[in-house]
């Protein structure tokens, strides 16, 4: 997530609120954080403020709400962005974003497998989350067109999870929900029918699978009989009417069967609405194990491009997530999406010059380093 | 003794020989090609389970190196999938709107009669019970085709039972269609209208150009119809829109030859998809012996097949429809609704035919052997006979007991099985008996060659024919396969 940082004032506590850089039009100010370059006596009924500006402690003080000052790159915040301030240290953790599409609710930080391409690093305990949760789904723009559940494992929260989606149907009745499960605990078809009760309409599990065969799945879930529970998720969602996305990491543990991973979907969850492949990101879990998951993505395309032809012919829905255009042969170029979270989206140096760089996906923040090496302007 | 424990279990599977390679296929269709030198290592379990080979064997369930559960329950959940059209028994009910015709078709099937021959039609009184029959069917989806003799010569039984049929659907709420075979001799406006606003298809028949379509198809004074079809093919396309007028042609003895002119007749006509019919040997096609043997039929199927082929590599959209099927049942996991390529066969679960008298058949050629004098398979009466009597009834039962290839001689080994599909009263009207004699049977013949014939074009796996053989089963142009991402 998008992180700020400036000198915290007056407060010791976390605070979440929502931003407002408009202080004249700002009705429920109590629960706004004004976003602005100086500070006034006027904006005394805001939640927090924070500014731009380096205030001294004594004038501040006057004020009695919380402050964070000297902010940097204050402006990289909008309107509507619900923001989280941790008092202590002065870091502004910008948890929604209201002018990106690719939101979502960190569940729980805990998982129930070890992915050896895992791009997080985990938390084991993740008791605070839910409370939290609750709030920010409260505080989200009601026009939000979607808004993703992540983890972590996000049912692992149980009955949790079954609240948080009852708020956002509360809260966001038009928004597309997306949870991303990998689906095992879906296994207990009485857990997935009591989702389904809730009937939301534009939720969707996404649901990633690494290979054709369990063995080889299992080994990459890190998680003896992953697999087996996953697609008998698969088919109780599809039993409860739930709608599906099949999501396949490539590396080069599976670029080679990345065809028979098609035809394994084609011909066993023919019910999935939409099927993608994405490119590693390599942070976290995935960072350690980088040099034995690496693939050159040049060496992959082939594959990549008969799998996804494989769907295609077949009329089912399929993308590319996360490749760059220069490294795919541009039949392709039609499959791929900006599916880069804006915080983290960047670009290289070659890319500047470009012609194709508006439509391509980019990078994460932190791409490796023989990934790096391969870009070239188109 | 020391019982060696063997690396994995092998699930079942049936196969064939193509040249050096053997075609594997599961219990829900699946297949795979291997080579015979594999094929001998899987039996003798001497794969090694992290070759290439096996996961790809695995990936189709037909060997299992850890609990079989999973894979089992696939097959299982796969296998009804392919069965499906089981689910929701009869769908389609044809009725026999009457037997006069305007016509004289030398292969006629439908044992017409002569068009002042008023007794021959369907009654108010019998079609209205039939549409109550019709209703007595769970199926959630009702068709309901009207066929000849010329169905045009009694409309206003047509209208009674498209109206008394929506009637009956305001509280059934069924997905109900209307179809009208007709040769489209007697299109005149007012049908015409009717037909729009009722949104009734039209399945006309055209056996290719004038010369070979006026020998066959001639009236009962004797002269040509080509001319009057053809003006009324295109009426009819520019009244109800191309996509609700369709024809049928039957390959005789005079145009198996000359398939390809049949094809280009059809896309002349605007048509976008052909179906190259067999003859049946039933009524005046076999006394004017129009047929001709399997080898023959074949041999010109093939080549039509290639010429669509040909064609639509130079962007012709246009379909062989019994090659889409089968292709549908080889391709993809889904069931087709073709009901004359099933097991069971979809003779009364999924057809039946209503007679002008009410007589209710398992299929149209169950209701010409009626005429011939054999009532084999009539399941009842809908004057005489309860739903439960006919639906539920010995001729229905046994019908269906005797045709699942599953269990029938041959079949029950064949590793083309989940691709094909049983003919009972074929058999009968051949054998004597339902289930029939596969090595004489040309049925048999039929479908295992062009069956084969698909297997051996996809092996070959080129690509532009593969990407018109989905434009046919996903029923999208060529383009639209070629151009990538779905819009």
């Amino acid at each position: 997530m998008r992180q700020l940082r400036g000198i915290p004032l007056n407060y010791r506590n976390r605070i979440k609120g929502k931003i407002s850089k408009n202080p004249a039009q700002t009705k429920e100010t109590k629960n706004c954080i004004l976003a602005t370059a100086s500070i006034e006596k006027k904006h005394r009924g805001f939640k927090a403020v924070l500014c731009s500006a380096a205030i001294e402690d004594v004038k501040a003080n006057r004020l009695k709400i919380p402050i964070i000052h000297s902010v940097e790159n204050i402006e990289a915040l909008s309107e509507g962005d619900i923001v989280s301030l941790d008092m202590m240290t002065g870091d502004i953790i910008v948890v929604y974003e209201k002018n990106s599409v690719h939101n979502s609710i960190l569940a729980s930080t805990d998982c129930n497998c070890r992915c050896i391409m895992c791009p997080q690093a985990l938390v084991e305990d993740s008791t605070e989350n839910l409370k939290n949760n609750l709030e920010i789904i409260r505080l989200i723009d009601k026009r939000t067109t979607a808004l993703g559940i992540t983890g972590g494992e996000p049912t692992l929260l149980g009955d949790g999870l079954i609240k948080l989606l009852k708020e956002c149907r509360k809260q966001l009745p038009e928004t597309q929900i997306q949870i991303l499960t990998n689906g095992i605990l879906l296994k207990d078809n009485e857990y997935v029918r009591s989702i389904a009760r809730l009937r939301i309409k534009n939720l969707i599990f996404c649901v990633p699978l690494y290979a054709d065969t369990n063995t080889e799945h299992d080994f990459i879930m890190q998680r003896k009989g992953a697999f087996d529970d996953t697609i008998q998720g698969l088919y109780n969602l599809a039993t409860n009417r739930q709608l599906v996305e099949i999501r396949i990491v490539v590396m080069s543990l599976n670029f080679k069967r990345l065809t028979q991973i098609a035809e394994f979907i084609y011909h066993n969850l023919p019910f999935a609405i939409h099927v993608a492949f994405m490119g590693m990101e390599v942070e976290g879990v995935a960072r350690k194990n980088v040099e034995r998951l690496w693939v050159n993505p040049k060496e992959y395309s082939p594959y990549l491009r008969e799998a996804v032809f494989y769907l295609s012919q077949r009329d089912m829905d399929v993308s590319i997530y996360n490749e760059q255009l220069c490294l795919l042969p541009k039949r392709l170029w039609d499959f791929t999406c900006k599916s880069i979270s804006e915080w983290k989206n960047i670009y290289l140096e070659q890319c500047l010059e470009c012609s194709e760089k508006s439509r391509c996906g980019g990078f994460f923040a932190a791409p490796y380093e023989d990934h790096k090496a391969l870009i070239h302007h188109i | 003794m020391m019982i060696k424990r063997r690396a994995y279990t092998i699930l079942p599977y049936r196969f064939m020989r193509f040249g050096k390679d053997i075609l594997l296929v599961n219990e829900a269709g699946e297949f795979i090609f291997m080579s015979e030198n594999d094929f001998v290592k899987l039996r003798t379990y001497q794969l090694d389970i992290k070759d290439e080979t096996f996961l790809n064997l695995k990936n189709k369930h037909i060997v299992a190196d850890t609990d079989p559960t999973l894979p089992i329950y696939l097959l299982a959940t796969k296998y009804r999938t392919k069965k499906s059209y089981l689910n929701d028994f009869t769908a389609l009910h044809i009725f026999i709107i009457s037997l006069r015709c305007n016509q004289k078709c030398r292969y006629c099937q439908a044992s017409s009669e002569d068009e002042t021959r008023t007794d021959y039609d369907m009654s108010i009184k019998t079609a209205k019970k039939c549409v109550d029959m019709v209703f007595k069917s769970p199926s959630p989806n009702i068709k309901i085709e009207f066929q000849g003799g010329e169905s045009f010569l009694n409309f206003e039984t047509v209208k009674f039972v498209v109206q008394y049929a929506k009637q009956l659907n305001g509280a059934y709420q069924k997905n109900l269609e209307f179809v009208i075979c007709t040769n489209l001799l007697g299109l005149n406006e007012e049908i015409l209208n009717y037909l729009e606003e009722h949104k009734i298809c039209v399945s006309t028949s055209l056996d290719g150009p004038r010369n070979l379509h006026d020998p066959n198809r001639m009236t009962r004074k004797g002269t040509g119809t080509y001319d009057m079809v053809r003006k009324n093919i295109q009426i009819a396309q520019d009244k109800l829109g191309i996509e609700r007028v369709s024809a049928l042609m039957v390959t005789t003895r005079d145009n198996v030859d000359k398939l390809n002119d049949v094809v280009a007749e059809y896309i002349n006509q605007r048509f976008h998809s052909i179906f190259v019919r067999t003859i049946h040997p039933f009524g005046r096609a076999v006394k004017e012996k129009l047929g001709y043997d399997v080898e023959t039929f074949v041999k010109n199927y093939k080549n039509t097949l290639d010429y669509i082929i040909r064609l639509n590599l130079d962007g012709v959209s246009f379909s062989e429809q019994y090659a889409t099927i089968i292709l549908k049942k080889i391709l993809t996991p889904f069931a087709t609704g073709f009901v004359d390529l099933q097991s069971p066969a979809g003779t009364g679960i999924s057809c039946a035919v209503y007679g002008y008298n009410g007589d209710v058949f398992v299929s149209d050629e169950a209701r010409m052997l009626s005429k011939m004098g054999d009532n084999r398979f009539l399941m009842g009466n809908v004057h005489k006979n309860k739903y439960q009597e006919i639906f539920n009834g010995k001729v229905i039962r046994e019908t269906i007991d005797n045709s699942c290839v599953e269990n029938m001689p041959l079949c029950s080994e064949c590793a083309f099985q989940m691709y094909c599909g049983a003919d009972p009263v074929r058999n009968y009207s051949v054998r004597g008996d339902l289930i029939g004699h596969r090595p004489t049977s040309e049925f048999h013949q039929i479908n295992y060659l062009i069956i084969r014939h698909l297997m051996e074009l996809i092996k070959q796996n080129d690509a532009d024919i593969m990407n018109i053989f989905w434009s046919w089963i996903t029923n999208r142009s060529i383009e639209e396969i070629r151009r990538s991402k779905r819009g």
